[in-house]
């Protein structure tokens, strides 16, 4: 049986490299997919996804497993994006209820329906305010539960789940949308 | 509400392309993962050693004090006089396995400016002073060994500071207009407490005013 999370962490805390092995390679994907589908340029994400592990690293003194680690590793992994966006003059806003806004433009070619349905996918997630495609992403990419979105962003269970169920719809929207 | 996902939304999520970080990256991380493993062993046991020199320096400094210069009354404990304090080998006074500690206070917060005029007869300083012999009057020493201690105290108060009222503290700056500070000051709570979850309520007044939306 596989060790848990929490307990690798305890063990790398304590010491252990190897269990921080073991830890990155189960995390090391999803959180790297987050990272680049919250900011989109390969280099940043490179970038941020290497200071949030260092984080990590930092902070292996301080932690203590009163929430499951991909909770506490999000919750860093936000809190580092947020900081990001900050730095660069920017903000999360939340913008719920607002149009879609227009999907890419369609492909003309008709073998390339499925390319072009995809596109339009890409361009719905894009489009998404910041926080409804946090939200997503944490769900779907990170198997956050509602509850754990709320915690690692900072905010009531309430919001996290409007904004994950905005992100949903108009996702759909875009699935359907041709 | 475990679960929201929608399986034709994850499907197509997923065809979006699974993209991984790249093996340097991954060589990085990991490099620093076991570096900072092996600092830990040999770092808690010189942190422990550096506490009890330094606290042993601060002892024998507090000791060697001449009596007339101390702020309180006589010490319980026979005390050198100045005058025997004098005849005292250099190397005695220097208390040589002191030094690191201090230099270890030096990074933590900035020495005040070294004194103008430097007095041979007040040796005492040494021990306190770091690798430079320079040499200080008995008051100078007292001055220097006062910053240090307020920069200390200073130091443990932001210890002392909750997570809360530091975020207080910060969302003042900004509606001061002091961003700059602010910037620095919520990078050093980043450093400290990465994983401290901000309200929004609270991360709103950390931000600067006007700002353009990032959601686009």
């Amino acid at each position: 049986m596989e060790a848990p999370d929490e307990e690798l962490m305890l063990a790398y805390k304590a010491g252990n490299a190897g269990a921080f092995e073991t830890l990155y390679a189960r995390h090391r994907a999803r959180l790297y997919r987050f990272v680049l589908r919250a900011v989109k340029v390969r280099a940043v994400a490179e970038e941020l996804f290497q200071e949030i592990w260092m984080r990590v690293i930092e902070a292996r003194g301080r932690y203590t497993p009163q929430a499951r680690f991909t909770t506490w590793l999000y919750t860093i992994a936000h809190n580092h994006l947020v900081d990001h966006w900050r730095k660069r003059g920017l903000t999360l806003v939340a913008l719920d209820g607002e149009e879609l806004p227009a999907a890419a433009d369609p492909d003309p070619a008709d073998e390339a329906q499925a390319r072009q349905a995809l596109a339009r996918f890409a361009a719905a997630l894009d489009a998404l305010p910041a926080l409804q495609r946090e939200a997503f992403l944490l769900h779907e990419e990170s198997g956050l539960s509602v509850a754990e979105i709320a915690a690692a962003t900072g905010s009531n269970e309430e919001a996290a789940k409007s904004r994950l169920r905005y992100a949903l719809a108009k996702l759909k929207a875009a699935l359907n949308d041709g | 509400m475990a679960d929201e996902r929608d399986p034709q939304i994850s499907q197509r999520y997923r065809q979006l392309g699974t993209e991984e970080p790249s093996p340097e990256l991954d060589r990085a991380i990991l490099g620093a993962a076991r570096r900072a493993t092996s600092r830990h062993r040999w770092y808690s046991s010189l942190a422990a050693a550096a506490v009890l020199i330094f606290a042993v320096a601060l002892v024998v400094q507090i000791e060697r004090q001449p009596p007339d210069q101390a702020p309180m009354s006589a010490p319980a404990t026979p005390v050198l006089s100045p005058r025997t304090q004098d005849k005292v080998a250099p190397q005695e006074r220097e208390a040589p396995p002191a030094r690191p500690a201090p230099r270890r206070r030096v990074e933590q917060a900035p020495a005040p400016p070294p004194a103008p005029a430097p007095q041979p007869s007040a040796n005492i300083a040494a021990p306190m002073a770091g690798a430079a012999a320079e040499t200080r009057t008995a008051p100078q020493v007292q001055r220097s060994m006062g910053a240090r201690l307020s920069a200390a105290t200073e130091a443990q108060a932001n210890l002392a500071e909750t997570p809360e009222q530091w975020l207080e503290r910060i969302a003042r700056m900004r509606q001061l207009g002091r961003d700059e500070e602010a910037e620095k000051e919520l990078a050093r709570f980043r450093e400290r407490y990465p994983d401290y979850r901000i309200p929004e309520a609270m991360a709103k007044k950390l931000e600067k005013q006007a700002p353009s939306p990032a959601a686009r």
